[in-house]
């Protein structure tokens, strides 16, 4: 079965999902993720979906599961990159992702992460 | 010459020698229903009925059955009476079609031309000329295949075509509904005045092929109502759209600083083209920051707070906030006794205000010198 | 699968296993391109294509998509209908109202993709199976 590589980029793990994912490929992700920031003890969770032009309740579900994840294990997730069209979709669809923080970009994402870790909380 | 050679030879023919027509059916001699022979209809100046070859006698003779005798359920002229009433219908429309459309060919340019005169006077445009020569050409082929009914089929597409052509340049002309459904009606008048010249001796036919004439010419003039309301509607919701489009820009106010006027109602149709361009402008800018200003917006209630929300929660996922501003005082009332939760959306008075707060959690600093 | 979209106005999709929900979406993408639908309309109604396959799969036991090409007079549109024989669904006003769950997350499939799409027609008989169609126009 396929599994998302995940990347380790210092205290922060970077994913990128550019296939049009089956369900058990994104439980499998979550596991991973789950598996590996408590295996290396990341703070940061970087999860790149620019490329992802469809984000239905399954895959908006694991990403909210996946932040709830990294927050009991001390790890800040941000989602980057969600494309307009996806982010009017899910809106209509009534997934708000309220506890999940998103950047427009992966620039954006690791400077949010970096002020996290350097514990500035100017960023909401 | 079988029955139905017999049938055809009768009713197509013109109403002269109608007697030595029947005779030449092989039906020989016969009364009609009241006792009268053919000889004394011609004898009064008037068409004989045409008796009905399916309704004559028969009668068996050495185990044979031979058809014979004279026609004992005659019929008078179009009104037939006998059961065969379908069929002789059937051959007495298609008669009236072939003539119709024999006289629409051969007089097909002079049609044109005092149509054209009765429609828009001597001074008429060249292109009137076109257009009307247009409709008759593509008419004549549909009226061939004399299916009204079925205006759908492929046959009447050349017709409506034209018929669509017509009111789209009149409808740009600025010319009314009315004036283009007239052009189209006009057509009648030299067309009966054409039939009139060819059946001046059988006033039946006549009248059938005007009555015949008039639904076609209605019909035209029917589509020609459609076709002009659908250009005109289409022209209003394209004019809507481009309305839509104008009162919703997306203005940068400074680097990562975009804003959004809204003026007017805001329903379902606008958020939605607010939230594809002010998102889709969020990306191409990289802006963290949109301001929305509701000034212009005259009320809102739960629905209106709705599609704001909407719209804020779409640039949330992004991974940009929202401002909004412009909250009149009575829209605050409104929205605190409507009991609306506005979940955590930074809200301001003036766009300046909201300006400078963007401004403040850019990193920037104002300092007055003067 | 064949790929032969250019004349066919209607066809199906088997809906059994997962990787058949993964084929619904690039069907119906595959279609919403062919009807030039709009980036912001492909992505809805493969969104709720997405949501109502998993449906049948997870919950109705396996069916099938059943696409369908319409043109009323110049309007364009596009119909799916989801069919399985599963358990159908006891109470249909219950099931549209935001966020009810009948198990692992039905919950914002069914009320979700109802917002994702112009036409939307619920059937559903206990013990026979459910039927969800829904049209989107262009």
């Amino acid at each position: 079965m396929y599994r998302i590589p995940i990347l380790r980029m210092g205290q922060t793990l970077l994913v990128t999902i550019q296939i049009d994912m089956e369900d058990q490929t994104a439980m499998a992700l979550q596991d991973d993720l789950a598996e590996q920031i408590s295996k290396t003890g990341a703070s940061g969770v970087l999860i790149d979906i620019s490329a992802l032009e469809i984000v239905d309740s399954f895959v908006g579900r694991m990403l909210a599961a996946i932040s709830g994840i990294g927050q009991i294990l001390d790890a800040t997730t941000v989602v980057v990159g969600m494309q307009p069209a996806v982010a009017i979709t899910l809106v209509e669809l009534g997934m708000s992702l309220d506890g999940v923080k998103t950047a427009l970009n992966v620039s954006r994402g690791m400077a949010l992460l970096q002020a996290r870790a350097d514990g500035d909380d100017f960023v909401a | 010459m079988g029955l139905k050679g017999a049938l055809g030879t009768l009713f197509a023919m013109p109403s002269s020698g109608a007697r030595t027509h029947i005779l030449a059916a092989g039906l020989g001699p016969w009364r009609d229903l009241i006792g009268r022979s053919a000889n004394a209809y011609l004898a009064r100046g008037t068409n004989p009925p045409q008796p009905c070859p399916l309704c004559r006698p028969r009668r068996r003779h050495a185990g044979r059955t031979l058809l014979t005798g004279p026609a004992t359920v005659a019929l008078h002229h179009n009104s037939y009476r006998c059961k065969h009433i379908d069929v002789h219908k059937g051959v007495a429309v298609r008669t009236h079609q072939q003539l119709l459309v024999g006289l629409l060919e051969r007089e097909k340019s002079a049609l044109v031309d005092s149509w054209v005169l009765a429609a828009s006077g001597p001074q008429a445009p060249e292109k009137a000329r076109t257009e009307a020569a247009e409709i008759l050409t593509a008419l004549l082929p549909a009226v061939a295949s004399g299916d009204l009914q079925n205006s759908g089929s492929a046959t009447w597409q050349p017709v409506k075509a034209a018929l669509e052509r017509l009111s789209a340049s009149r409808a740009a002309q600025g010319s009314t509904a009315g004036s283009t459904s007239a052009f189209v009606l006009a057509l009648k008048q030299p067309i009966f005045e054409a039939l009139q010249r060819e059946l001046a001796t059988d006033s039946h036919a006549l009248v059938e092929a005007i009555a015949q004439v008039t639904r076609y010419v209605d019909a035209l003039a029917q589509w020609t109502m459609d076709a002009y309301q659908r250009t005109r509607e289409q022209l209003i919701s394209r004019q809507q759209e481009e309305l839509l489009e104008l009162s919703t820009p997306v203005i940068k106010l400074w680097e990562g600083v975009l804003a959004v006027p809204m003026i007017g109602t805001l329903d379902s149709s606008r958020t939605q083209l607010v939230m594809e361009s002010l998102l889709q402008r969020i990306v191409e800018t990289e802006s963290a920051l949109a301001i929305i200003d509701i000034t212009g917006v005259p009320t809102v209630d739960t629905l209106v707070a709705q599609h704001l929300l909407k719209t804020v929660t779409a640039i949330r996922l992004m991974g940009a906030d929202c401002i909004i501003c412009g909250i009149r005082p009575q829209i605050a009332q409104t929205i605190v006794h409507l009991g609306i939760d506005l979940q955590s959306v930074t809200t301001k008075a003036t766009l300046a205000d909201a300006l400078a707060l963007a401004l403040k959690r850019n990193g920037y600093t104002f300092t007055k010198t003067k | 699968m064949e790929m032969t979209l250019s004349h066919e106005t209607q066809g199906s999709v088997p809906l059994r296993s997962e990787a058949d929900i993964v084929a619904s979406r690039q069907m119906v993408r595959k279609l919403a391109v062919q009807l030039k639908f709009s980036l912001v309309d492909q992505t809805k109604m493969i969104t709720a294509a997405s949501e109502l396959s998993r449906n049948t799969v997870v919950y109705g036991g396996g069916g099938d998509m059943e696409w369908e090409l319409l043109a009323d007079g110049l309007r364009q549109g596009l119909r799916l209908r989801f069919r399985d024989q599963g358990p159908g669904i006891p109470d249909l006003g219950l099931a549209l109202k935001d966020g009810w769950t009948s198990g692992k997350g039905m919950g914002l499939g069914l009320s979700g993709s109802k917002r994702l799409v112009h036409d939307f027609e619920l059937e559903s008989t206990v013990g026979v199976g459910t039927c969800v169609s829904v049209t989107r126009w262009k």
